[in-house]
């Protein structure tokens, strides 16, 4: 709830938890999930958290440089954290199985993830009233 | 909250059916009401005599027989459409199951606060 909302106004947004598990570069499902997210955000509900899962997870490369003329599919999450706060997390576990993070060594993420297990995932689909699947 | 995992992929497909247990079972240790359904490929889990290592897979097999351990209480409910589409019969999966009719499944969806896929 932002602080110009009224409680009643507060009360007729929804809590949402999003999980990604399509791959950036993989198809429509995780261009649909930022659509939304996007949306989510700017429309004034609460985006409590977006969970990186399976795929998902290559969201978190660090150092992703696509040609200048196309969206970086990775750096406009960072955006998305970086301006609005959003908790963007990447699966320990499906992380680590990719590649995509080593607990061993320091791992460097793309700005604004981070790392947790699925128990995290699962606190928030019994904390959200809506959860939604990408992929 | 009263959770539906819902596998339709086969286990054959990479890490997909390991990952899903994971999420399941995690799930599951939140003490939350979980119930799986098995629709389409998904019914392949239960299949009896595979042999995962030969392809590089984890077997999930013992997991799938222990589901109770985990907390999940009721044996997964199994499309009787999805069974017979691939000549597999009810009798010939590795655990016991409950049967739903093709035509019944979108209704018992409407029984679930949540509903997670494989």
């Amino acid at each position: 709830m932002s602080e110009s909302q009224t409680p009643a106004e507060a009360s007729r947004f929804l809590s949402y938890t999003l999980q990604v598990n399509a791959p950036p570069y993989g198809g429509e499902a995780a261009d649909l999930a930022y659509g939304f997210a996007r949306a989510l955000v700017r429309k004034g509900h609460r985006l409590k958290r977006v969970f990186f899962y399976r795929d998902g997870v290559y969201h978190a490369l660090a150092g992703a440089m696509p040609p200048a003329d196309e969206t970086c599919r990775i750096a406009r999450w960072s955006e998305l954290a970086r301006v609005h706060g959003v908790d963007l997390v990447v699966c320990s576990a499906a992380a680590q199985r990719r590649g995509v993070w080593n607990p061993e060594v320091e791992t460097e993420l793309a700005p604004g993830f981070r790392v947790a297990g699925l128990a995290l995932l699962v606190e928030s689909i019994i904390e959200s009233d809506r959860l939604l699947v990408f992929g | 909250m009263r959770c539906l995992f819902v596998f339709r992929h086969s286990p054959w497909e990479g890490g997909r059916g390991a990952e899903s247990l994971d999420l399941l079972l995690t799930l599951a240790a939140f003490d939350q009401e979980v119930e799986v359904l098995l629709l389409d490929d998904g019914i392949w889990h239960l299949c009896s005599g595979q042999s995962p290592a030969a392809i590089g897979l984890r077997d999930l097999g013992a997991l799938w027989r222990n589901l109770s351990l985990y907390g999940i209480g009721g044996s997964p409910w199994v499309e009787d459409e999805s069974l017979g589409e691939r000549g597999v019969r009810a009798d010939d999966l590795s655990i016991p199951v409950r049967r739903i009719r093709r035509g019944r499944v979108a209704e018992f969806w409407n029984r679930f606060d949540t509903i997670l896929g494989d």
